[in-house]
C-alpha cells in the first residue's frame, strides 16, 4: 500500500459484491472506492438498492467481497488470517437501525454491553462491570441501568446502549447503518450530538450511512452519493447539497421535502421513474433512463470519474472538459 | 364564506385496554376538515396522531372511543352501526396507510382489487369495473396500466403499490382521503412523486386530505393547516405558514429546531429536546411536555388549556395566559 501522510484509517478500493440468486446476478456493489481518514466521518447516501448497507457489511467483512481491496490501519483485511481478523474486528464496530432488534431481549444491560468484553477476553468480573458503568456514563446512562432489560428503555435510550456496546472494545471505526433512522426527531438530535461528542472525545472514525440527506450532511466530512452499486458523486456535504453536479444527486437533493415556513405549499416537479433493480442495471450510465439530461453516449458508455472542484468528483459525461 | 366542515372531531378520547389497566392514547382532540382542504396532523411516536385518524373510521381494534364525537357531513359516526361505517369507508372516506403491502391482498391482481372497490360500493358491473380499474391505474401514474392491471402486489415496487392503494382509495371518488404516513416507507424520490400525485388528485377531484405524518417537510409542502400533537393531545394548531414560521408552543418550537436542515451548522451540537416522549401509561401530570420543556415554570404543574393566539390558531401553553411573565410568542421563539 502506498504510504500517504497521514495514512487513512480505512480504505476500500474497487469493492465489488455480486449476489447470485435464481440464475441472475444482483450487482449490489459494483466498484466502490473510498477512504476514511482518522477521526473523520464519511457519509453514504442513496435510496434502496443503492448498495450502501452492503458496503457497510463488506467494510466490516461481515460479507465477503466478490473482488476489491480493503485495508484497515495499513493491514490488508482480505488477506488477514482468522486470528488477525479477530483482533482487527475489535477495532471496528457497527451500530444498527433497530436497537431493540440488535439487543438480546433476555440480556440485562450489564451483559449486553459487557458481552464484547468477554468475547474478546478484555475484562471479567468486577473490572468488566466497572468498564460497563464507564461506558454507560459516556453515552448518558448510569449504573442504575445495569440490571434493566432492553424493553425497559425508550428507543433513544436503547440506541445509547447499542452505542455503548459498540464502544466496549475501544474501536477506531464505527459503522453507523441507519443508526438514527428509527428514532423520533427530538431524540434523533440527541443521538447525533452524542455520536459527534464521542468522536471528539475518542478520535473515532465513522462510516455513516443513512437515507436522510440532511442527517448525513450534518454528520459527515465527506459525503458519497450512491446509485445502483456505484458512487456517482462525492465531496464536502455543504458544497454537494448546495450545488450537486451529478444529475442523480440533483434529483435526490431536490426531492427532499423542504421545510420552509416562508414558502409553504410549494409544488416542485417530481423526479421521474424509479430505480431499476440492481440485477438488471441499465447499460452505459446506470442513471441514464431517469436522467433529464441524458444524451446519446449515456446509454452506451459508462462515465468515468471527473474532478469537479477540490475534493469533489462526479461520474457524468456532462462533466467532460472537451465535450 | 367558508364551507361547512366535512369532518368535525370534537373532544375525542380513545382508550385502549392493557394488562395494567386502560390507557388513553388520545385525550380531548378536536379538529375539523373542510371540503378540498389538506389538514396535517404531525407528531412523534405515541402522540396519538394515527389513533385519532383510525378513530374517525371506527378502526380502533381493541381500543374504543371513550368520549367525544366524530361527525362526517353532520352525521355522528361514534356509535354508528358497523354496517353504516363499512358503507362510508371506501365510498365517502378512503384511507391509505404506510405499508401498502399489508393493505393489499397478495392473492388477487391489483386490477381485481381496484375493481372490487367499485363493485362493492358502486355495484359497477364486472366488465365496466375492469375497464375503470385500468383508467384509475393510469391516473395514478402506474406505468403500462393495461399490463399492470394483471400484476400481483409483490410484482410491484413499494411506490407502485402505494399508487395502487391510491387508485383503490380514489375508485369511488371519496370526499375525504385519510393518509397515514403514506410516504414514510418510500425512497425520497418516490415520496416526491406520491406527494405530487396526491396534490394532483386533490386539485382534480377536490378531495379533502387528512394527512398524518412525522415529517415537517411534508407538512410544509402539502398542507393548508396543521395540528401538532404531543402525548395524546393537540398542543398547537393553525395555518401551516404561521405554525411553522412562528410556533407558539414551546414543543412545536423545539421540534422544529431539532430537525436537521441544509442550513444546520455542522460544527455545533443540534438543538435537541431532553428526555424522551412519555408513554401513555406513565403520563406526566400537568402539562405533558413540562418535564422536557425549556420554558417550564410553576404553573405547568396544572394542565394548560388551548389558548387562542390568533385567528384560527391556538396553543396549549401557560405562556400565552395573561399575567404570565415573558408570555409572548416571540419569547418562545428564542428557545433553542
Amino acid at each position: 500500500m502506498a504510504v500517504t501522510d497521514p495514512a487513512p484509517l480505512f480504505e476500500a478500493r474497487d469493492l465489488v459484491k455480486h449476489f447470485r440468486s435464481r440464475g441472475s446476478t444482483v450487482r449490489a456493489v459494483d466498484g466502490v472506492s473510498f477512504t476514511i481518514p482518522r477521526g473523520r466521518t464519511v457519509g453514504l447516501v442513496g435510496e434502496s438498492g443503492s448498495g450502501k448497507s452492503t458496503v457497510a457489511r463488506l467494510a466490516l467483512r461481515l460479507l465477503e467481497p466478490t473482488s476489491g481491496e480493503l485495508s484497515f490501519d495499513g493491514v490488508d483485511l482480505r488477506g488477514a488470517g482468522r486470528g488477525e481478523l479477530r483482533a482487527l474486528r475489535r477495532r471496528m464496530q457497527i451500530v444498527f437501525q433497530d436497537p431493540f432488534g440488535s439487543l438480546n431481549p433476555r440480556m440485562r444491560v450489564l451483559d449486553a454491553v459487557g458481552e464484547p468484553l468477554s468475547v474478546h477476553g478484555l475484562a471479567r468480573g468486577r473490572a468488566r462491570r466497572d468498564r460497563v458503568v464507564e461506558l454507560l456514563e459516556r453515552v448518558g446512562l448510569s449504573a442504575k441501568d445495569l440490571t434493566k432489560f432492553a424493553h425497559q428503555f425508550s428507543g433513544g435510550q436503547a440506541q445509547r446502549i447499542g452505542i455503548a456496546r459498540a464502544l466496549a472494545t475501544d474501536p477506531d471505526l464505527i459503522v453507523c447503518d441507519e443508526a438514527v433512522s428509527a428514532l423520533d426527531v427530538s431524540v434523533q438530535a440527541q443521538v447525533l450530538n452524542l455520536l459527534k461528542r464521542l468522536q471528539a472525545e475518542l478520535g473515532l472514525s465513522y462510516l455513516f450511512i443513512a437515507h436522510d440527506l440532511n442527517v448525513v450532511r450534518y454528520m459527515s466530512d465527506e459525503v458519497c452519493v450512491m446509485y445502483l452499486g456505484r458512487i456517482v458523486e462525492r465531496g464536502d456535504g455543504d458544497a454537494l447539497f448546495a450545488d450537486p453536479r451529478h444529475p442523480y444527486s440533483e434529483m435526490l437533493v431536490s426531492a427532499v421535502p423542504e421545510f420552509d415556513p416562508a414558502n409553504t405549499g410549494r409544488a416542485r416537479p417530481a423526479p421521474r421513474g424509479e430505480a431499476p433493480s440492481p440485477s438488471r442495471p441499465p447499460s452505459g450510465c446506470r442513471f441514464h433512463p431517469r436522467c433529464p439530461r441524458a444524451f446519446d453516449r449515456c446509454s452506451t458508455d459508462e462515465p468515468v470519474v471527473h474532478p469537479v472542484a477540490p475534493g469533489r468528483t462526479a461520474a457524468c459525461h456532462l462533466l467532460e472538459v472537451d465535450r | 364564506m367558508p364551507s361547512p366542515p366535512l369532518l368535525e372531531v370534537d373532544d375525542l378520547q380513545v382508550r385502549f385496554p392493557t394488562p395494567a389497566g386502560p390507557i388513553d392514547a388520545v385525550s380531548g382532540v378536536s379538529f375539523s376538515v373542510s371540503p378540498g382542504e389538506t389538514v396535517a396532523v404531525v407528531g412523534e411516536s405515541g402522540s396519538g396522531k394515527s389513533v385519532s385518524a383510525l378513530a374517525v373510521l371506527g378502526l380502533l381494534g381493541a381500543g374504543r372511543v371513550a368520549g367525544g364525537s366524530v361527525r362526517f357531513r353532520g352525521e355522528e359516526l361514534v356509535g354508528a352501526a358497523p354496517d353504516r361505517l363499512r358503507r362510508l369507508r371506501g365510498a365517502d372516506i378512503a384511507m391509505i396507510f404506510q405499508n401498502p403491502m399489508s393493505s393489499l391482498d397478495p392473492l388477487f391482481t391489483v386490477g381485481d382489487q381496484v375493481a372490487e372497490a367499485l363493485r362493492e360500493h358502486r355495484r359497477t358491473p364486472r366488465r365496466t369495473a375492469k375497464a375503470r380499474a385500468v383508467e384509475l391505474l393510469r391516473e395514478v401514474g402506474l406505468p403500462d396500466p393495461e399490463r399492470r392491471v394483471r400484476s400481483y402486489p409483490h410484482e410491484l415496487s413499494g411506490g407502485q403499490q402505494q399508487r395502487v392503494m391510491i387508485a383503490i382509495g380514489l375508485a369511488c371518488e371519496p370526499a375525504l382521503l385519510i393518509c397515514d404516513e403514506p410516504t414514510t416507507a418510500l425512497d425520497v424520490t418516490v415520496e416526491a412523486q406520491i406527494l405530487d400525485l396526491l396534490r394532483r388528485v386533490q386539485r382534480d377531484h377536490g378531495t379533502a386530505l387528512l394527512f398524518i405524518t412525522h415529517d415537517m417537510g411534508v407538512v410544509s409542502e402539502l398542507a393548508d393547516r396543521v395540528l401538532v400533537m404531543y402525548a395524546g393531545r393537540v398542543v398547537e394548531h393553525g395555518s401551516v405558514a404561521e405554525v411553522l414560521g412562528a410556533p407558539g408552543n414551546p414543543y412545536t418550537r423545539a421540534l422544529i429546531d431539532s430537525i436537521p436542515t441544509p442550513a444546520t451548522p455542522r460544527d455545533v451540537p443540534m438543538p435537541a429536546i431532553a428526555g424522551s416522549v412519555p408513554h401513555a401509561s406513565d403520563m406526566p401530570s400537568g402539562c405533558r411536555f413540562h418535564p422536557r420543556c425549556p420554558r417550564v415554570h410553576d404553573r405547568c404543574a396544572t394542565e394548560p388549556p388551548l389558548h387562542d393566539i390568533g385567528p384560527g390558531r391556538a396553543s396549549r401553553c401557560w405562556l400565552h395566559a395573561a399575567g404570565t411573565a415573558g408570555s409572548t410568542v416571540a419569547g418562545v421563539r428564542g428557545v433553542g
